[in-house]
């Protein structure tokens, strides 16, 4: 097993441990805001009121960002509104660099309408967020640093589903894939639980439309 | 209520220039104008209409009753005149209109021709001033009567009126404004030709009273009000939404495209930028005064797939205007995105905001110093002939009297003594432009 993939199975068994790997096989299934359908919920953070699965996975995310990113490759990190915000914090913290936010939406006209904080022009920023379903959102924060003149040079999240079309180039510290494995391995989702997110990886579009959520982006 | 504000310290009539005599006058006149044009419920004076020619009619007898020089333009403004010891200089001008809405007010307009009148009579017996001073009597200001387009006397002057103007029609007649205007003895041929009736360096500078159409001088408690700038607009007649139609019971959320939340948000979006933009600082109102969903289609139990509405904003800054509409297309992009849903914003009619001369309104301010007004510096949010004289770089203002019940009404509650206040102000400031004892310079 790669470097690459033991950090991202650690931190899967990391979020199956403390439970915020949410299923619904029956009934109404889970619905992103985006507006995908989805058997699978991740609730990453929840994890930002235990301290110490909270220093763990910041670890892991410090040691994929050095491995991915490059620690020099970068003059900032930028948090996305609002789930983002507590893991950029932290993750600038232990990096001691600069931290701004970038906001779902724009205040006002001129530069910093859609971010706070404070920086130069050009400054090379990295993104960070919880959790990305389509991208789609992770497009809107990246146009709100670039319309403040930041030079994003990589988007990182703590946890990418990945299946769905139309994604954007993020690095992702571990995935519903890599959920799904560790799962099996340890046998911590029932049978049910396990095939239905599998038939959901396949294809999730058609499973998203079948359950009443968009189908395409 | 005006009532209730606290008296302020009115100039010893031995020291104002508005005499018991003229004081007189103005009201006399404002009586003539009420009982002239009552319609029963307010007060209408048509654009290019008799009842308005008539009451222009009044204050040229008046004029020439005074001893001054009066004549018509080819569009039928007039103009009265006090000719100064030096004629060839550019003069001091000061005017309003007296065109009403349809059951509208006694003051709107009328305060601005009468205070006119009284400070060229007012200059007049304190003797004769270097620069001529003129009183000119705008046909057509009010946008009532022909569906929109407004302000044809003084576009007129400046070669301005299009061909779209006078083919607008009568809200009761049918009839274009070419054919009223023909009707009043305008002269149509420089008029079509766009040809300017005067040059913009004929006027020294431009003064309007105009009664306030908003309520913040009684707010304030301030007789008299001097405006910095008059607000420009944007003008979305018809802005389109067009989502997906759908039934509202068997289509889940995600599947929607609602015209009509989408549009919602937009409106919600714009009403939260406008608020930070006022926490900056900016000069800016958002108005959204029609929505409409298609009758032939819309139902209680259908996603609408389409809304119509109309949106107006406006501001004192050509940047806030623009950087506005930027904002409110990039939102139409991300709504549209964000929830399948397309804006087409239609049409977009820009009226330029117009700058007050700042050594215009500093006169006024010292003139209301010296004569003991309190005066409060303000924007003017309605729009007004002074704005086409000040785009045409003739240096401008304007000074608003207190006026409790809004304009465009019957209602108008215009007292008196805040007229007279005003009225002085502007007088002195006239009086002391005529005599070049302030520095006026585009």
């Amino acid at each position: 097993m790669s470097e690459k993939t033991s950090v991202a199975r650690e931190a899967a068994e990391l979020l199956l441990q403390e439970k915020v790997v949410y299923t619904r096989t029956g009934g109404d299934p889970f619905f992103f805001s985006s507006g995908w359908a989805s058997p699978v919920f991740i609730d990453i953070k929840r994890l930002i009121s235990r301290p110490e699965s909270r220093a763990r996975l910041l670890d892991l995310a410090l040691e994929r960002i050095e491995a991915d990113v490059g620690r020099t490759s970068f003059d900032q990190i930028a948090g996305c509104e609002l789930a983002g915000v507590p893991f950029a914090s932290m993750v600038a913290d232990r990096l001691s660099v600069p931290l701004v936010v970038a906001l779902k939406q724009a205040k006002g006209f001129g530069r910093f309408a859609q971010c706070e904080g404070d920086f130069e022009s050009g400054a090379r920023t990295l993104l960070i967020d919880d959790v990305t379903t389509d991208g789609r959102t992770k497009t809107t924060f990246k146009r709100a640093l670039e319309r403040a003149e930041a030079d994003v040079v990589g988007i990182f999240v703590l946890f990418a589903y990945n299946i769905f079309p139309g994604h954007a180039e993020t690095i992702a510290l571990t995935t519903l894939g890599d959920v799904i494995a560790v799962a099996e391995n340890i046998g911590a989702l029932d049978e049910t639980a396990r095939s239905a997110l599998e038939a959901y990886t396949e294809d999730a579009a058609t499973w998203s439309r079948k359950h009443g959520g968009i189908g395409k982006t | 209520m005006a009532n209730d504000a606290p008296t302020f310290e009115a100039s010893s009539p031995s020291s104002a220039l508005l005499n018991a005599d003229l004081r007189n006058l103005a009201r006399d006149l404002f009586d003539r104008f009420r009982e002239m044009s009552f319609d029963g419920v307010g007060i209408s004076r048509e654009t290019y209409g008799l009842g308005e020619t008539q009451a222009i009619e009044i204050i040229e007898k008046l004029g020439q009753d005074h001893g001054l020089e009066t004549r018509w333009d080819a569009a039928r403004n007039l103009i009265v005149r006090l000719e100064g010891r030096d004629p060839a200089l550019p003069v001091v001008a000061s005017g309003s209109h007296l065109d009403s809405v349809p059951q509208g007010g006694n003051f709107d307009g009328a305060a601005g021709v009468i205070s006119s009148l009284l400070a060229l009579l007012a200059a007049n017996e304190k003797g004769q001033p270097l620069r001529s001073m003129e009183l000119t009597v705008l046909r057509g200001e009010e946008s009532a009567w022909y569906g929109g387009p407004c302000y044809f006397g003084s576009r007129a002057m400046f070669g301005l009126l299009t061909d779209s103007d006078l083919s607008s029609r009568h809200r009761v007649s049918g009839e274009t404004l070419e054919h009223h205007m023909a009707s009043c003895g305008v002269d149509l041929e420089p008029i079509k030709a766009a040809r300017p009736l005067v040059t913009p360096d004929h006027f020294h500078c431009w003064i309007e009273l105009h009664i306030e159409q908003g309520p913040v001088l009684i707010a304030r408690q301030k007789p008299v009000g001097l405006v910095t700038g008059i607000r420009g607009n944007v003008r979305h007649r018809r802005v389109t939404c067009q989502g997906e139609a759908a039934h509202s019971g068997a289509v889940p959320r995600w599947l929607r495209h609602d015209a009509v939340l989408a549009m919602s948000e937009l409106l919600m979006r714009i009403d939260e930028h406008w608020r930070i933009l006022l926490e900056w600082g900016e000069d800016l109102v958002v108005t959204s005064g029609i929505v409409e969903t298609n009758k032939d289609e819309h139902a209680v139990s259908r996603v609408p797939g389409e809304v119509t509405f109309a949106l107006e904003y406006r501001s004192q800054d050509t940047k806030t205007l623009e950087s506005f509409g930027n904002l409110i297309e990039n939102e139409c992009r991300q709504i549209g995105e964000r929830r399948g849903v397309t804006f087409d914003l239609g049409e977009k009619v820009y009226t330029e905001p117009a700058r007050m001369s700042e050594n215009v309104v500093s006169m006024l301010r010292k003139a209301a110093e010296t004569a003991g007004v309190p005066c409060e510096i303000m924007p003017s949010g309605a729009g007004h002939d002074s704005a086409i004289f000040a785009n045409q770089g003739i240096p401008s203002a304007m000074v608003f009297v207190r006026n409790d019940k809004g304009s465009h009404n019957p209602h108008e509650a215009m007292e008196m003594e805040d007229f007279f206040a005003g009225a002085e102000v502007m007088a002195r400031a006239l009086s002391h432009a005529a005599n070049d004892e302030g520095e006026i310079e585009a």
